[in-house]
């Protein structure tokens, strides 16, 4: 919580307009190219299927228009976390896998070539997610991208999966999260000036909790009033689910967008195909 | 109809609570073990509580996603680098809901406000537990760790989520009306 006129303060960044190749991209395929390289990064668990999906990211990036600065100015205070976390991963022991080689061998810690391993695609799987997001939130407003995941999910309705009314979850949320926050602020300031301190620099647990109970209470009491309002203008509106809706601006697929998918599902393809090109040709170039 | 669009409607509003909480970091209270201890999974937790398992999935969900997202447009400590991985930021928010209401339905016979404090304990070590876990299986950090993790953290989680739900669902049940005067 900050000083000054407003004490509540999100701490991520938005969309910025423009005119770029990334921000006429259909959002359908942006939200596909995410799926690709979480998923992949994920699934796959190879470094050479991520080094290809990595190199993918930074070449969407000249595409957006963002500097290089931009996207990679708030990692900067973030190094000694990664230095951290490979650290860890490093000395956890790798009693699961206990035929990989041993590196180094100190007092009771063992580096084994698996444990490099899976630190290096911890943080290139970070990176590659990372750039990605960025570029991605940067260039997308967020209700193009609900519509996004709306018609991508909308297969699933005949399932019997309720598509829309998941989506109306997800509107409410994002609609009731920046209500939520101007309320809040007002809460702030109204419980500050009649003497409540909520920069409370106790130890002591449970004052702390205390403190924020003057910020709980109003704030489920608002959402509760909220809910009931809400529920009764949909009931007055008839609201019967997506049956039926339509759309002031419609998504439509051209020819660039085409040609964006065939590049994305052909980076899924190589880095398919690349799994098997066995990490330990880079683990052999390392040692 | 009306009982579904009531369903949408608090499965909205608690998302967008999760979101608030994380996006303005208000969801972390300093813990003096480093890593702050988090109340985010309160309103999975109370979603449950109030209208079932199913909407405390779908808020689980959107808690899961959030923190993915979080983690990988604005990272702030090291549990983000490792939090990039759907399989540790989403999978196992989904049976937060899950838990907490099995708890609550099964000790409402005693007393409903028990009921919401036991549902506040269990989801939020279910949420602690689980996310361990997973970073454990990952061999992240060493198992020894992960015990004192899942006590010094995780204790002190559950009770603050306990209290945290006992008030939310209180409220929204009416149950709790009264509190104490105030002093002035």
């Amino acid at each position: 919580m900050h000083k000054g006129s407003t004490y509540l303060q999100i701490r991520f960044r938005g969309y910025i307009p423009g005119n770029s190749t990334m921000h006429w991209i259909d959002p359908r395929i942006k939200l596909l190219m995410l799926l690709i390289v979480i998923i992949g990064s994920v699934v796959l668990n190879s470094i050479t299927s991520v080094l290809v999906l990595l190199v993918f990211v930074l070449v969407l990036i000249p595409l957006s228009g963002l500097k290089l600065r931009y996207i990679l100015s708030p990692l900067l205070p973030f190094i000694p976390f990664l230095l951290l976390v490979v650290v860890l991963r490093l000395v956890s022991g790798d009693s699961g896998d206990s035929n990989s080689k041993v590196i180094v061998r100190i007092w009771k810690i063992t580096i084994t070539e698996s444990g490099v391993l899976d630190s290096i695609l911890l943080i290139l799987r970070f990176f590659s997610i990372y750039n990605l997001f960025i570029l991605i939130v940067s260039t997308t407003r967020s209700e193009d991208f609900i519509k996004a995941v709306e018609s991508l999910m909308h297969p699933l309705q005949k399932l019997k999966i309720p598509v829309n009314e998941f989506i109306m979850v997800i509107n409410i949320a994002i609609r009731f999260f920046h209500i939520l926050l101007k309320e809040m602020n007002r809460v702030i300031k109204a419980q500050v000036s009649r003497g409540a301190d909520f920069n409370v620099r106790k130890i002591n647990f449970f004052k702390k909790l205390k403190s924020m109970m003057p910020l709980f209470i109003p704030l489920f009491v608002f959402s509760i009033e909220y809910t009931k309002v809400m529920t009764e203008v949909l009931v007055s509106r008839n609201y019967r689910g997506g049956r039926g809706r339509t759309y002031y601006r419609s998504l439509s697929l051209i020819k660039r967008d085409y040609i964006f998918m065939f590049l994305s599902l052909t980076v899924l393809g190589v880095s398919i195909a690349v799994k098997n090109i066995t990490d330990r040709i880079i683990t052999g170039a390392v040692f | 109809m009306e009982a579904k669009i009531r369903k949408i409607v608090i499965a909205g509003v608690m998302s967008g609570i999760t979101i608030f909480l994380g996006a303005t970091h208000l969801g972390f209270i300093p813990w003096f073990s480093g890593a702050s201890l988090t109340i985010m999974q309160v309103p999975v937790i109370i979603a449950a509580v109030l209208e079932g398992p199913v909407v405390g999935t779908i808020v689980g969900l959107i808690f899961g996603a959030f923190s993915l997202f979080q983690a990988a447009v604005a990272p702030t400590g090291p549990a983000d680098v490792w939090f990039v991985n759907p399989l540790i930021s989403v999978l196992p928010r989904l049976f937060i809901g899950l838990t907490s209401w099995l708890v609550s339905r099964a000790i409402n016979v005693i007393s409903p406000v028990v009921a919401y404090i036991g549902a506040g304990i269990a989801g939020s070590l279910t949420n602690t537990v689980l996310v361990l876990a997973m970073l454990g299986l990952y061999r992240y950090i060493p198992w020894n760790l992960i015990k004192t993790i899942a006590i010094v953290n995780g204790l002190p989680e559950a009770a603050v989520s306990a209290v945290l739900t006992a008030a939310g669902v209180g409220l929204y049940t009416g149950v709790i009306v009264r509190a104490r005067k105030s002093k002035i």
